[in-house]
């Protein structure tokens, strides 16, 4: 064997001793979010900072219309009323475009998440825009009902805040926040079941809509928990109110957490898809990228491809027979 | 379809060291050929010259009938799996696959879609975001396989490429290949090892090498049974008992006894009473023992060639009873003229339809052994390598080139494998200084030159080849070949100015390749001006 240089040695190091496998995945979806973070975090923050360019014009948005918000709210109430649907239209429903563009990129940034927690290879590059191809359609349009939805509710939440401003009616007011609160929350989960359901399935719009509607509801309480623990460092930042936690969310959603928390989202997601759907309609996709899971592509590996048996392959040339010739001739 | 023809091919290292000696064989389009030998015995070497990375001392090679002098080797068309893990380590396995294609310019989306199938085939879409440095040893072969799928190359030659690979995973490269072969119908496959199982496990034929040399060339299954040469028998590890004996005239005699039954297929013109013989058992094969005479030279039946006593009459050779007229092209090849000469004829180059400027001989079959026939015409018989239907008592015909043929006169090879030119004209310079120019070095006669003349006749008695340096010599530089012939060496030179070569023998010690200084000592007397 020729002897390897310093210089090779370094780049190429010593090949594995065993064959790659994806065989030794985790047993559960709680072990395999930490097993993703351990071992494909780059991966994941590549995802992430892709997804990042879609959601930027809606984070500067509303980093630009901080001050115009704070001035609204600063007013007195009388004076308030009359900037009120003036700046609600301004900020929330200016955004929903910006909310279409953000989900285009998630359905990108979940083809990419699906296929790492899948435990399949990723190319960047092809499999962002294949998603985006894929789930872009049916996003951008989840995307415009959610900025809607999140327009309305929040149209409503603020109406509130100056109804109390006014009227200095806390029963109903705390009742109506509640109630909007609750209907933020849904419509959360909802659109995160959406989400995830068009960037796995090939389903029309309708069933879609139908289809989350019935999984969010047969894993209610896990997944809001799961998906409000997943946003609450936004909605703690959030919540707080100074400009400086406002802005420091801004730039937690810019810098990780846009990737990283969509992961759980996503994970419990699946977690329904295989209880209620997967392992009945949808074998292919139960509890892939976990050890008990199916694997296509080990059923697809050349090992198990009885038809490649060694039989030698003949030569192309047509083969020809020998001339035959009869007695007495020459 | 890549069809390889490979004439004379010799290769000498700058050294001397003779890395091939006169190779010839031919691959066909879409086969799998795999040359097997020991290290240093020329195959990777072989391997490097088809490719067009080796430049060839001598010989000629022709790919898909097209000379490879006149083809760049980037236009070549060849893939190579080397025994080294070439893939760039800092790019994905899917990078390693789609550069090359971009570099070609394919879109994004083929591109993806070509190198995620292509290493689905192969069992590694798995691994396709990671880097080779994870991947065991046969996994980076069977990517640097893909590789090669993906080009779609008409010739795909394999240095060693499972010497690295650990035992385990051989099996899996193996099967890999064989699918590739499969996908891959038109492509010719040329592989080197030196393991007899992945030989016998992959090869439709299998051409077996010894320091430079192509021992024998044959089909797998046939290859097995039939040994030309016992180092053919060890390379393949098919030795399992060597005995020695003799040849009573009649019987094969060992240990004292005679053998109750005489051996089949064996060429008995081969032995003399008294004879050593040497049996071998054999290990790989129905046929238990093999036998072989003291040089070690198979005693069997030749699947090699045939070979038929002629006379030469003129321009036209008579043997088994037919005439054949040889073409100017050819008697410029032959040494001398005698009139009784051996005519031999390659087993390969055999063919069942007419080809040109061929003649045909009919034969009678004398056994269907399966994986052979044996032939028979004017009580000389061979064995062909061929699967067929054909009878005992069935007659055929087949052609032969002309160009092909190769006359002996006993021991000593009479036919050149390039043509003999004899005597050549060289445009001389300055001539009332008695000087003239020949292979480039300025040649002092010591006699006059006629004032008129403008061109030197040379006639090969003028030549002498020497390791010493004469009185009127030049130093040979530009040789353009030399073959092996009788014990001595036939070298070629290119003469500059004159567009001709000459040929001159020499002792086989005489290097003409590498650093050897070589002198050419010239006679001036044997030389005439015009």
């Amino acid at each position: 064997m020729r002897k390897k240089g310093l210089l090779e040695k370094i780049l190429m190091r010593e090949p594995a001793k065993e064959d790659f496998s994806a065989n030794k995945l985790p047993e559960n979806r709680i072990k395999l979010f930490s097993y993703m973070l351990k071992n494909k975090f780059f991966k994941i923050y590549k995802n992430h900072l892709l997804m990042v360019v879609f959601f930027l014009p809606l984070i500067i948005w509303g980093i630009l219309t901080m001050e115009y918000t704070d001035m609204v709210y600063s007013l007195a109430p009388k004076e308030g009323i009359t900037h009120f649907i003036e700046h609600w239209f301004t900020v929330y429903v200016t955004a929903i475009p910006m909310w279409v563009l953000a989900f285009v990129g998630l359905a990108g940034g979940l083809n990419v998440l699906k296929k790492l927690a899948w435990g399949d290879p990723v190319i960047f590059k092809n499999d962002f825009l294949r998603g985006i191809k894929l789930s872009g359609k049916q996003l951008a349009l989840v995307g415009g009902l959610w900025g809607t939805a999140f327009a309305l509710i929040k149209y409503a939440i603020n109406w509130l805040g100056f109804y109390y401003k006014v009227f200095d009616d806390s029963y109903s007011v705390v009742f109506g926040i509640f109630v909007c609160l609750f209907l933020l929350v849904a419509a959360i989960c909802y659109t995160v079941y959406m989400t995830c359901m068009a960037s796995m399935y090939n389903v029309n719009f309708k069933q879609l809509l139908v289809g989350s509607f019935k999984l969010y509801f047969a894993d209610c309480f896990l997944a809001t928990g799961v998906i409000l623990l997943s946003l609450s460092p936004i909605i703690i930042l959030l919540s707080i109110g100074f400009a400086i936690t406002t802005l420091l969310a801004y730039l937690f959603a810019i810098c990780f957490l846009i990737g990283i928390i969509i992961i759980p989202m996503f994970l419990v997601c699946q977690h329904t898809f295989d209880r209620v759907i997967n392992k009945k309609d949808y074998p292919d996709f139960y509890g892939r990228g976990l050890s008990y899971g199916s694997n296509p592509q080990s059923e697809n590996t050349f090992m198990a491809d009885d038809g490649a048996e060694c039989d030698k392959t003949n030569n192309n040339d047509e083969e020809i027979d020998f001339e035959r010739v009869n007695d007495g001739e020459n | 379809m890549a069809k390889i023809e490979a004439k004379y091919l010799t290769k000498v290292y700058k050294n001397g060291t003779y890395a091939l000696k006169n190779c010839s064989f031919s691959v066909n389009s879409g086969e799998f050929l795999v040359i097997v030998g020991e290290s240093g015995s020329g195959k990777s070497t072989l391997l490097k010259v088809i490719a067009g990375t080796e430049p060839l001392s001598a010989g000629e090679l022709y790919i898909d009938g097209i000379l490879s002098d006149n083809i760049p080797v980037k236009k070549r068309d060849v893939s190579m799996v080397f025994q080294e893990y070439v893939l760039y380590p800092h790019m994905t396995v899917f990078d390693n696959l789609a550069t090359p294609l971009k570099l070609l310019g394919e879109d994004e989306k083929s591109i993806y879609d070509r190198v995620m199938d292509t290493l689905r085939i192969f069992g590694l879409e798995i691994a396709a975001d990671v880097k080779p440095k994870n991947l065991s040893g046969g996994e980076q072969q069977r990517v640097a396989l893909a590789k090669t799928l993906l080009k779609r190359s008409k010739l795909v030659l394999f240095d060693e490429p499972m010497s690295n690979v650990d035992e385990k995973s051989r099996w899996e490269y193996c099967k890999a290949l064989m699918k590739m072969k499969k996908l891959l119908p038109e492509s010719t496959f040329i592989y080197v090892t030196h393991n007899t199982r992945e030989a016998l496990s992959l090869a439709d034929r299998i051409a077996v090498m010894q320091d430079g040399v192509i021992l024998q060339i044959a089909h797998t299954d046939f290859l097995t049974n039939h040994f030309e040469h016992l180092s053919v028998m060890e390379l393949l590890g098919a030795v399992t008992n060597v005995e020695e004996g003799e040849y009573n005239g009649e019987d094969f005699v060992f240990g004292g006894l005679p053998l109750e039954e005489n051996p089949e297929l064996i060429d008995y013109s081969k032995l003399s009473a008294g004879q050593k013989v040497i049996r071998v058992q054999s290990n790989v094969n129905d046929v238990d023992f093999h036998f072989f005479d003291e040089f070690e030279n198979s005693l069997s039946i030749s699947s090699k060639e045939l070979k038929l006593s002629g006379n030469l009459e003129e321009n036209v050779l008579n043997f088994a009873n037919i005439k054949v007229e040889l073409n100017d092209e050819y008697l410029i090849r032959l040494l001398r003229r005698p009139n009784m000469v051996d005519v031999v004829m390659s087993a390969e180059k055999f063919s069942k339809i007419p080809v040109s400027d061929c003649f045909s001989l009919v034969f009678s079959v004398e056994k269907n052994g399966g994986n052979y026939i044996l032939l028979k015409t004017n009580d000389n018989c061979f064995i062909l390598s061929e699967k067929t239907n054909l009878q005992k008592g069935e007659k055929i015909r087949l052609y032969y080139r002309i160009n092909d043929l190769i006359l002996y006169d006993g021991n000593n090879r009479l036919t050149c494998h390039y043509s003999l030119h004899r005597k050549i004209k060289i445009k001389i310079h300055d001539a009332d200084k008695g000087m003239f120019e020949l292979l480039g070095k300025r040649i002092k006669l010591g006699k006059p030159i006629p004032k008129n003349a403008k061109y030197a006749k040379i006639t090969k008695k003028a030549f002498e080849i020497s390791h010493k340096k004469g009185k009127c010599n030049v130093r040979i530089l530009d040789c353009l070949d030399e073959e092996f012939i009788n014990g001595k060496k036939l070298i070629h030179v290119h003469v500059k100015e004159s567009d001709e070569y000459l040929s001159f023998l020499a002792d086989e010690s005489v290097g003409c390749f590498g650093k050897n200084k070589v002198w050419l000592n010239i006679t001036p007397k044997e030389i005439s001006f015009v």
